[in-house]
């Protein structure tokens, strides 16, 4: 009874410094509740099929980047805690000397860290379960799915999985201060602010030296990184990241006494109001604070990478399904290489195949072999369906390879899409597509008709892999041999998706006039777009079953189906993928963020109310109440601004990288990305700021 | 004419606790109607033994403390009637302040410490550098400007703390047992250094208990159960007679408390 009263007065007591750690387990518990419970959004928002599954995909990986956000978080309070603990000792000190004994002291702490943990976890799942209602309109939006009226989804599993990682986490905490306060000696305690104040200092030419030589550290790991990009994960590679983690510790290890140099240097400004008093004490400070410092700049970067990137890619997702849904419907058949055979020496082709016989028979016609083979396996007829359809058949050239193109460019396809390319590309042959089915497909799609002369050819790409690369075919102003014909290649190159597709994934073909095309070349891939019958209202259920059941079936005499996508279903896919995408990039990147943001406030704060007798004494000396909050901003502003900074420069310099690995979903559109992810990060970011500062400086006025 | 007094306490009284609903029962009164004067260049000492309020009489006088009733008037101004801003301004541009245990910030070196008393004022860079150098030199200090406080030993931290309050040529010098942390020949030093910075000019008020640090002024006030008590001058006195003076006024103040006990 005596002991709780004891220790609820220590807990309001030192209200202040709580406070941040108060808040930030709040934020903690509610964003771990609320991502964690997404998966039984399902049931409220009677998901079923693509989505439900979609969904339940996002769920399992929230709940496996769920125990990387408990470490991280496990941490925080752990280190958090410590820190509160550690300022303490005088006050441990008094409980020894009056007579308490070390386990009843340690049952105090215990009992501290009990009531702050059980008071936030409560808030949090209170905040939880009303965050978690705000995701679900958000899914909902995602999906398409309505919320049926007033629902209030609460997850079982994820109350009980918050309520266990937490307990748990508070229970690493007790066991860890116990630890703590168990092995202090009283001597250590009542010389503990003593101890505080003996300064460890670093000449300051040195420091002045190191920064330099940290700047050059990240200035080449950066030239690495951007030299040889993140596809092959090189030597160079791993030389760049050793390089940026040694630079960024050196440089946080040398910032103060670079910045006291500099300064120093210009006299009016150091000898003028507090500056001196200021940069000495970032100096005196940042000897512990450097590597906690060049962590949170590491970790803020790790979270601006992967929300921008996160961000970037749902953008991409968003920009491209305009662009590859034209169709109601594609079905394709990837017929192989031709006589080609897998590392494993197996036949690969399916157009050797009984498959192969039967599309011959139907001679290669796709819409009458899919209509025959749904006939055959009794399921609705294909006429209800489908209205009209459009094939397009991409054959293999048997006098032009991709290197053919290569050789005339510029600038090489290696360059431009190392790493996403086969070891064998240069030698595959072009495709060509006869202008005939091409602008057929167009015309389909509602668009102009492309026109070419007799002796023309055009080059087509819907990849942002390749259209670059191709443009700059185009621009040699060639003459290609298409089998035996010499044709000029215009100088346009062609990038409407003609299929409906997740991805733009054509990566290269050349559009020729049909009298060109000699009898006999053997199709790499067709594709079949469909537009459904309009006055059907269930077209789109009996088209996609019956070309499932088409790709599921044994029977020989059926068209062998590769795969079908209607247009609702990718933009299922779609966006599913995009709140996979996002949902996580938010979700770890808020954990981060929150983290580093914490762990410097807490720093911050204690260094303020250490530092007390100091701001008594510069009140005593006639500094205002204006100048020495100016100099405690000055001094937190450092503490948050730099390693923000340097995570931003990382970031940006990272990006230059991480869009080309991005540009296999297509264009990545990073300015806008980056712009709302700097806005909610930095608010959450300058929340923090602002708290410590306005703690800090309270804590240098009070000083008396 | 009264304004040509550095320091007048007039009546001045402090009552701690009592304003709550218990009534007198809590009152303590530190100070009772003291009134002193310190002219403009004179060396003071406040004696008395501990409890006699002569901390809070300094306390008073340096604007940390508020007194009940009375006036003090430094440089012809009234300080208890200050707004909390004009406190800050009225003690960088008014007092200097040596404290028992020097109170150096220890992340700044000696030069830095001294000179934050002026940067503080916003003077001109140039100008700092001069007098504190100029400063330096005079006390003999000049060699351990660069260096940190816990590279000096406790005399001349002493010596830097004197230089940094007097350096801004405060009206007012207020010490507060500036030899109570030292061993008798650093405090004969810091002494020595006092009646140099008095003789150009500075006005020192300094709360002692020990005979030897007060024999070094020019006056010393008695202060006794938070009264004023008495007074001895100097005058043509060497210090060694102004000793044995002092010595027998303290011993009669111990004494009668001896009575009371």
């Amino acid at each position: 009874m005596m002991f709780c009263k004891l220790a609820w007065g220590n807990v309001r007591k030192s209200a202040r410094d709580f406070a941040l750690y108060f808040i930030t387990l709040v934020f903690g518990v509610s964003v771990f509740y609320a991502f964690n419970s997404i998966t039984d959004q399902k049931a409220v928002l009677a998901l079923e099929g693509q989505s439900g599954g979609l969904l339940e995909i996002l769920g399992i990986l929230i709940s496996g980047v769920s125990v990387f956000v408990a470490v991280i978080l496990a941490f925080l309070v752990v280190y958090a805690d410590r820190f509160l603990i550690r300022r303490r000792k005088k006050e441990f000190a008094i409980y020894l000397t009056l007579g308490m004994q070390r386990g009843q002291l340690a049952r105090l702490v215990a009992l501290e860290t009990g009531m702050i943990g059980a008071v936030s976890l409560a808030v949090g799942i209170l905040l939880g379960l009303g965050l978690s209602q705000l995701l679900m309109q958000v899914t909902a939006s995602f999906f398409g799915a309505d919320v049926p009226g007033f629902t209030f989804v609460f997850s079982r599993d994820a109350l009980v999985g918050t309520l266990a990682c937490f307990l748990a986490i508070f229970a690493v905490t007790i066991v860890s201060n116990s630890g703590v306060v168990m092995r202090a000696r009283l001597i250590d305690l009542l010389a503990a602010s003593k101890a505080n104040d003996e300064m460890r200092l670093r000449s300051i030419p040195l420091s002045f030296a190191l920064f330099v030589v940290a700047c050059a550290l990240i200035a080449v790991s950066y030239w690495l990184l951007l030299k040889t990009g993140l596809m092959s994960l090189s030597p160079e590679f791993y030389a760049a990241t050793v390089l940026v983690c040694a630079g960024t510790l050196l440089l946080f290890y040398s910032l103060s006494g670079f910045l006291l140099r500099a300064v120093q240097a210009f006299r009016p400004l150091y000898l003028r109001g507090l500056a001196m008093f200021t940069l000495r004490q970032l100096n005196a400070r940042v000897n512990s604070t450097f590597l906690s410092m060049a962590v949170i700049c590491m970790t803020l970067f790790l979270a601006l990478t992967s929300v921008c990137g996160g961000i970037g890619i749902c953008n991409t997702l968003q920009e491209n399904i305009e662009r590859t849904t034209s169709y109601d419907a594609t079905v394709s058949t990837f017929w192989g290489n031709p006589g080609g055979t897998d590392e494993g020496g197996n036949d690969i082709t399916l157009y050797d195949s009984t498959y192969g016989s039967y599309a011959r028979e139907v001679d290669f016609d796709m819409a009458r072999g899919l209509k025959e083979s749904g006939a055959l396996l009794g399921e609705d007829s294909w006429d209800d369906a489908v209205a009209r359809t459009v094939q397009v058949d991409y054959l293999g050239s048997t006098t032009l390879a991709y290197e053919t193109l290569d050789a005339l460019a510029d600038q090489k396809l290696a360059s431009r899409a190392e790493g996403l390319l086969s070891s064998d590309w240069g030698a595959s042959p072009l495709l060509y597509v006869s202008l005939s089915q091409y602008n057929a497909a167009l015309e389909l799609a509602g668009r102009e008709p492309l026109s070419l002369e007799a002796d023309e050819c055009a080059l087509a790409s819907d990849s942002d892999i390749t259209i670059a690369w191709l443009r700059d075919v185009a621009d040699a102003n060639v003459t290609l041999n298409v089998e035996g014909a010499p044709l000029h290649v215009i100088g346009d190159v062609q990038e409407a998706c003609v299929e409906t597709a997740s991805i733009p994934l054509q990566s290269g073909a050349l559009i020729v006039p049909d009298e060109v095309l000699p009898e006999g070349l053997m199709p790499y891939r067709s594709i079949l777009d469909v537009d459904f019958a309009d006055e059907n209202p269930d077209a789109e259920r009996q088209f996609t079953e019956l070309c499932a059941s088409i790709q599921d079936s044994v029977e020989p005499h059926t068209w062998p189906v590769s795969s079908s996508l209607s247009r609702d279903e990718v933009w299922e896919q779609n966006m599913g993928l995009t709140a996979i995408v996002g949902y996580l990039a938010v979700y770890i990147g808020f954990i981060l963020v929150v983290a580093s943001a914490a762990i410097l406030a807490i720093q911050q704060l204690s260094g303020a109310s250490d530092n007390a007798e100091r701001y008594a004494l510069l009140s005593k000396l006639g500094a205002s109440a204006k100048q020495i909050a100016a100099s405690v901003l000055v001094q937190v502003a450092v503490c948050f601004a730099f390693p923000l900074a340097l995570a931003l420069a990382h970031t940006a310099c990272a990006f230059q990288v991480v869009a080309d690995v991005v540009s296999a979903f297509g264009h990545l559109d990073i300015t806008a990305a980056a712009g709302m992810t700097a806005f909610a990060f930095l608010a959450l970011y300058g929340l923090y700021f602002a708290l410590t500062c306005a703690g800090s400086i309270g804590l240098a006025r009070g000083a008396k | 004419m009264a304004s040509s007094d550095a320091l007048d306490v007039r009546n001045v009284t402090k009552v701690y606790g009592g304003r709550g609903k218990r009534g007198d029962a809590a009152k303590t009164i530190a100070l009772e109607n003291v009134s002193m004067r310190v002219g403009a260049g004179e060396f003071v000492a406040i004696m008395g033994p501990s409890g006699s309020g002569k901390s809070t009489l300094l306390n008073c006088i340096s604007t940390i403390d508020v007194p009940t009733s009375g006036q003090i008037v430094i440089g012809g101004r009234n300080v208890e009637a200050l707004s909390r801003r004009e406190v800050a301004k009225f003690r960088r541009d008014e007092l200097g302040f040596v404290f028992q245990d020097s109170n150096l910030l220890d992340t700044l070196t000696a030069y830095e410490n001294i000179a934050l008393a002026l940067t503080i004022k916003h003077t001109p860079a140039r100008e700092v550098d001069m007098r504190v150098r100029e400063l330096a030199r005079i006390l003999g200090i000049s060699e351990v400007l660069d260096k940190y406080p816990h590279q000096l030993s406790g005399g001349q931290k002493q010596r830097v703390a004197a230089a940094r309050a007097t350096v801004g040529n405060p009206t007012l010098v207020l010490a507060d047992e500036p030899t109570g942390a030292l061993d008798s020949k650093s405090a004969k030093v810091l002494l020595e250094t006092f009646s140099l910075l008095n003789q150009r000019g500075s006005t020192i008020v300094m709360v002692t208990h020990d005979s030897f640090t007060a024999s070094c002024t020019n006056r010393v006030v008695f202060i006794k159960d938070g009264r004023f008590w008495g007074h001895l001058e100097r005058g043509s006195k060497d210090r060694k007679a102004f000793f044995a003076d002092i010595v027998s006024v303290t011993t009669k103040l111990g004494g009668d408390q001896d009575d009371v006990l």
